[in-house]
C-alpha cells in the first residue's frame, strides 16, 4: 500500500478529521499562551465541562436511537440542585448523590413514557421537559444562590485527585468508556442502532422498538442526574439557570463528532473529542483575552466549519483514493448526518 | 441492418463508464436510441440499468464517456438539464403525493413549463393549466373531475397514468419506463400497453426497463441487454424467444437450469391436508380492511394467498404477524391460542415474515450483511449480553454459502447489494430464527431471474423439511407455480379457496388455475 492510500485510509475513518482539527486547536492555544498548556489549567477547564461530557455520552444514546433529548442540559442543573439540597440538610453523602441521579432518571423516565406511550414529538416533549425542570430549579433555589454543604465528602465526588486527575474526570472517562462499550458490544447497543437505521424494518424484524427508544431516554436522564451531582459537587453552589444551554453544546458536539442527527449513525468516543473540543475552544479563548461576548460568534463558526470539514475531508480522501472506500458516497454528500 | 439508410439515432451514449467504491458499475456502456422505437433495456439485477439511466437522468455524473443527442456532444448534470433537453423519467416506484390534487401532481417540478405559461404572474392559474393537459389526461383515461381530486384515492393504474401524463407534459423525446407494470393488474397493463403504442406513434423515443421479458415482445422491436456493468448486445427482438434472453442475460448455463427447475412441480396429489395444523386463524377481523378470515396451514404446505391489490393480502398477513393490530379473531398456533401483538412475540412463537417493499420494510441499509441477518434472533449470537462477533460472522458466513449471496465480503453494507442479493440476506435473518411458519410477501419483487429461481428453490426446500409456507405474490404464474394450495381475498375477505394445485396443473394446466383465480378475485360483489 502506498503513502498516499495509507493516508487517505487515515483520513476516511470516521472522527479523524475532529480529532485532527482538536490537536491542531491544542496547538495553537499552546503557542499562543503561556497558561494553556498547564496541567492546572487543562484539570481545571476538564474538570468544568465533565458534565457536558457524561451527558453527550447518553446524549448518543438517544440520538443514535432516531430521538432527541433537549431537557439534559435543565434536568442536570435541577439534580444538581436536589443532590445539594439534600446534601445541604444533612443527608448522607451517598443518599445525596442518589437524590441527584434519580432526579435525572425520573425526568428520563417521564420523556420516555410520553414519548413512546402517547406518540408525541420527541423535540416538543424534551422542549416541555425542559421547561419544567428548569422552572422547578428556580422554586428550588428560591432566586436565591444555593450556597455550600458542609459535608466534606459530597465535594469529594468530584474534587478528590487519583493519579493526577480529580474524580470528576475518572467518572467521566469511566462513564464514557462503559457506554460507548455496551453500545458498539453488547446487544442492547445493536438495537438501538437498528431502531435509529430504520424503525419499520426494525420493527417487523422483532426489535421491540418502542422499549429501546424508553431505555435510551432513561439512560440519558440518568446521564444527566450523574453530571448534575458532578457538577454540583464541583461547584458546592447551585443557583437557577445553572447548566442551560449544555443540551446545545452537547448536541452540537455530537454533531460535530459525526453523529447523525437521523439517526443510526455515529458512537460515543467520537461525540465527546465534539464535545472537548467546543469545551477547549471557550477555555483557549477565554486565556487568550478574546472578549466574551464574541465566543459565541466564533463558537458557532467553529461548529459550521467544523461540519462542513468533516464531509470535505471525507470527500477529498475518497476521491483521491480512487473511491476505494468503505463508506457510501451518496451517503456523506447528501449531508445526511446533520 | 442497413447502416447507411439507418436514420440518425435521437441518443447515442457510447463508452459511458462509472465507479462507485469497490464497485464498476459501468464499463464502457453503449446505447443507442431512436425517435418513434421501444427499445427495451434489460439485464439482471446489478447489471447496471439504473446507474445507466439514472446518468441519463442527470442524477449521476459518468466518470467518462460521450453522451450524443440529436447529434451533438452533451453533458448532462442536473435532472433540470435533462428535462430541458426532453429526456423524462417514470420511476419504479410512483412518485406521487398522496394529498396533492392530481393537477398538482402533475405540475409538480415542472418548473420550466410552469414559468412558460406563467407570463410573468405570480400566481398559479390552475384553470389555465386544466387546460393544457386536457387532452393528455383524455388520452390517458383521467378525467376532467379526477384532476381536481387528491391522487390519494386513485388505484395503482391511475396513478401510473398521471405519472406518465407528468412525464409527458413537457414534450419530451425521451421517455425512459423503469418497470412500469409493477403493482398493475393483468388489465391494467393491457391498458398501458395500448398507451405506450401511442406515444411511440407520436414519435417519441421509449426506454424501457423490466424485469418480465414475456412482455417485451410484440412490443419493443429492439433490446440492449447488460450484463455486470457491460452492454453485452443490441439485439432485434424479432424471431427471438425468453430463453435466449435469458441466455444472452445470465449465461447460457443460467438459462438451462432456470429452464429445468420451472418444471420440477410435480404431479403428485396433495398429502399435506392430512399433516397436523401449524396454523388456524379464526374469525380475524379489522376495521375496514379484513372481513372475518379463518384458514388453516398445515405442516409441510405451501398456501398462496391471491387477490387484486388492495384486497387485503398484505394486510391479512401483517394482522398475523403482529405488524397490526386486531379487532377480533383468534390465532392458534401449534393448537394453542397465541395473542400476537408485536413482531417479536410472533418470532418467539416460530413465526417470521419477508415483508413485501424490501428497501422500506425490509433491509437495514447502514448495517452490514452479517448484522442483518443476526437481527431477528440477537439471543443466538449473544453472551451475557455481550453479541459474539465470531459465531455472528459465522452464522452469516454460513447463509451466504447456502444461499449463494454474491459480496465482497460480510462486513458489506446490505445497500450496496443488489436487490436479490439483499432479498436473500432478509431470507437469511428469517431462517436465522428458526421458524416454523414463513410468511413471504411478494419475495421476488423487482429481483433478477436467476435470484428469482433460487428463492423459489429455497421455498420449496423449506416446505419439503415441513415447514409451513404463506407466499404473497402479484404475479400468477408465480403463485400458481409455487403453492400446494391458493386462498384468494376480495375487499378484504376470503372469497374462494382451490386445492390441490399441483395435480390441477399437470392436468387442466396454468391457464386454467389461473382464469379460476381471477374470477374469483374480480367478481363484483353483491
Amino acid at each position: 500500500m502506498n503513502i498516499a492510500s495509507r493516508v487517505t485510509r487515515v483520513l476516511s475513518i470516521e472522527g479523524v478529521a475532529i480529532l485532527g482539527a482538536f490537536v491542531l486547536m491544542v496547538l495553537y492555544f499552546s503557542f499562543s499562551s503561556d497558561s494553556f498548556f498547564v496541567a492546572d489549567s487543562i484539570r481545571y477547564y476538564v474538570n468544568e465541562a465533565a458534565p457536558i461530557f457524561l451527558i453527550t455520552a447518553g446524549l448518543t444514546y438517544v440520538i443514535i436511537a432516531g430521538g432527541i433529548d433537549l431537557s439534559i442540559g435543565a434536568v442536570l442543573g435541577l439534580s444538581a440542585g436536589t443532590s445539594l439540597t439534600f446534601s445541604m440538610w444533612g443527608w448522607p453523602t451517598w443518599a445525596s448523590a442518589l437524590i441527584g441521579i434519580a432526579t435525572g432518571l425520573l425526568f428520563g423516565v417521564i420523556n420516555a413514557a410520553i414519548i413512546t406511550f402517547f406518540k408525541v414529538n420527541d423535540f416538543i416533549v424534551t422542549l416541555g421537559t425542559l421547561n419544567i425542570a428548569g422552572g422547578l430549579l428556580t422554586v428550588l433555589t428560591d432566586h436565591k444562590q444555593l450556597v455550600g454543604t458542609s459535608d466534606k465528602n459530597f465535594m469529594a465526588i468530584a474534587g478528590t485527585m487519583v493519579f493526577g486527575v480529580t474524580t470528576g474526570i475518572v467518572i467521566a472517562i469511566l462513564a464514557v468508556v462503559v457506554l460507548e462499550f455496551a453500545l458498539l458490544q453488547s446487544s442492547y447497543g445493536r438495537r438501538v442502532y437498528a431502531t435509529g437505521i430504520g424503525r419499520l424494518p426494525a420493527f417487523i424484524s422483532g426489535i421491540d422498538v418502542d422499549k429501546v427508544k424508553f431505555q435510551a431516554y432513561v439512560i440519558s436522564g440518568g446521564m444527566a442526574g450523574l453530571g448534575g451531582v458532578v457538577l454540583a459537587a464541583h461547584l458546592n453552589s447551585v443557583q437557577s439557570g445553572l447548566a442551560g444551554g449544555y443540551e446545545l453544546t452537547a448536541i452540537a458536539g455530537a454533531v460535530l463528532g459525526g453523529v447523525s442527527l437521523s439517526g443510526g449513525r455515529g458512537s460515543i468516543w467520537r461525540a465527546v473529542v465534539g464535545a472537548l473540543f467546543l469545551a477547549t475552544l471557550k477555555q483557549g479563548l477565554q486565556l487568550l483575552g478574546v472578549d466574551p461576548l464574541i465566543y459565541q460568534i466564533i463558537t458557532g463558526l467553529c461548529i459550521l466549519i467544523g461540519v462542513v470539514l468533516d464531509r470535505s475531508v471525507y470527500n477529498l480522501a475518497l476521491r483521491i483514493s480512487g473511491r476505494n472506500l468503505e463508506r457510501n458516497h451518496q451517503a456523506t454528500t447528501e449531508l445526511s448526518s446533520v | 441492418m442497413d447502416l447507411v439508410n439507418a436514420p440518425q439515432a435521437i441518443l447515442r451514449m457510447e463508452g459511458i463508464s462509472k465507479r462507485y467504491q469497490a464497485v464498476q458499475a459501468l464499463d464502457r456502456v453503449d446505447l443507442t436510441i431512436h425517435s418513434g422505437e421501444i427499445h427495451a433495456l434489460l439485464g439482471g439485477n446489478g447489471a447496471g440499468k439504473s446507474t445507466l439511466l439514472r446518468i441519463l437522468s442527470g442524477l449521476t455524473n459518468p466518470d467518462e464517456g460521450k453522451i450524443i443527442f440529436e447529434g451533438n456532444e452533451i453533458a448532462v448534470n442536473h435532472p433540470s438539464r435533462a428535462q430541458q433537453l426532453g429526456i423524462s423519467m417514470i420511476h419504479q416506484e410512483l412518485s406521487i403525493i398522496p394529498d396533492l390534487t392530481v393537477l398538482e401532481n402533475i405540475f409538480l417540478g415542472q418548473q420550466r413549463v410552469l414559468t412558460k405559461s406563467q407570463k410573468w404572474t405570480p400566481w398559479i392559474n390552475r384553470r389555465d393549466l386544466a387546460k393544457r393537459v386536457r387532452d393528455l389526461t383524455q388520452t390517458f383515461g383521467i378525467s376532467e373531475n379526477e384532476l381536481w381530486a387528491p391522487a390519494a384515492g386513485l388505484g395503482s393504474l391511475k396513478k401510473r397514468s398521471i405519472e406518465i401524463v407528468k412525464a409527458l407534459v413537457s414534450d419530451p423525446k425521451i421517455l425512459i419506463l423503469d418497470e412500469p407494470t409493477s403493482g398493475l393488474e393483468e388489465h391494467e397493463k393491457e391498458l398501458l400497453f395500448e398507451q405506450m403504442r401511442t406515444l411511440q406513434h407520436r414519435g417519441v423515443a421509449l426506454v424501457w426497463v423490466t424485469h418480465h421479458l414475456d412482455e417485451i415482445f410484440g412490443l419493443a422491436a429492439k433490446a440492449t441487454i447488460m450484463r455486470d456493468g457491460k452492454t453485452v448486445q443490441e439485439v432485434s427482438l424479432e424471431g427471438l424467444t425468453v430463453e435466449k434472453l435469458i441466455a444472452f442475460m445470465f449465461g447460457s448455463e443460467a438459462a438451462s437450469l432456470i429452464n429445468k427447475v420451472e418444471t420440477a412441480h410435480g404431479a403428485e396429489e396433495d398429502q399435506n391436508q392430512n399433516s397436523p395444523v401449524s396454523l388456524e386463524v379464526q374469525g380475524l377481523s379489522r376495521q375496514g380492511v379484513l372481513k372475518n378470515i379463518s384458514l388453516k396451514l398445515h405442516e409441510g404446505e405451501i398456501l398462496g394467498i391471491a387477490g387484486l391489490a388492495g384486497a387485503g393480502r398484505s394486510e391479512l398477513v401483517r394482522a398475523i404477524i403482529g405488524v397490526d393490530a386486531i379487532d377480533s379473531g383468534t390465532i392458534q398456533v401449534g393448537g394453542v391460542t397465541r395473542k400476537i401483538n408485536h413482531p417479536k412475540k410472533a418470532y418467539e412463537l416460530g413465526l417470521a415474515m419477508i415483508p413485501e417493499d424490501r428497501k422500506i420494510l425490509g433491509i437495514l441499509s447502514e448495517f452490514s450483511i452479517e448484522q442483518n441477518v443476526t437481527l431477528a434472533k440477537l439471543k443466538k449470537v449473544t453472551k451475557l449480553g455481550f453479541i459474539n462477533r465470531q459465531r455472528e460472522g459465522k452464522i452469516s458466513d454460513s447463509f451466504v454459502a447456502q444461499l449463494m449471496i454474491k459480496t465482497p465480503n460480510l462486513k458489506e453494507k446490505i445497500r450496496n447489494l443488489s436487490g436479490g442479493n439483499q432479498q436473500k440476506v432478509i431470507l437469511s435473518r428469517c431462517l436465522n430464527a428458526d421458524p416454523n411458519i414463513l410468511i413471504f410477501d411478494e419475495p421476488t419483487q423487482g429481483i433478477d431471474i436467476s435470484s428469482k429461481i433460487e428463492v423459489h428453490k429455497v421455498i420449496r426446500n423449506l416446505a419439503k423439511n415441513g415447514k409451513s409456507i404463506v407466499v404473497i405474490a402479484s404475479e400468477l404464474n408465480e403463485l400458481i407455480g409455487l403453492s400446494d394450495r391458493v386462498l384468494v381475498l376480495r375487499e378484504g375477505a376470503l372469497v374462494g379457496e382451490i386445492t390441490n394445485i399441483p395435480a390441477k396443473v399437470s392436468k387442466d394446466g396454468f391457464a386454467a388455475i389461473e382464469r379460476e383465480i381471477l374470477h374469483a378475485s374480480s367478481k363484483v360483489s353483491s
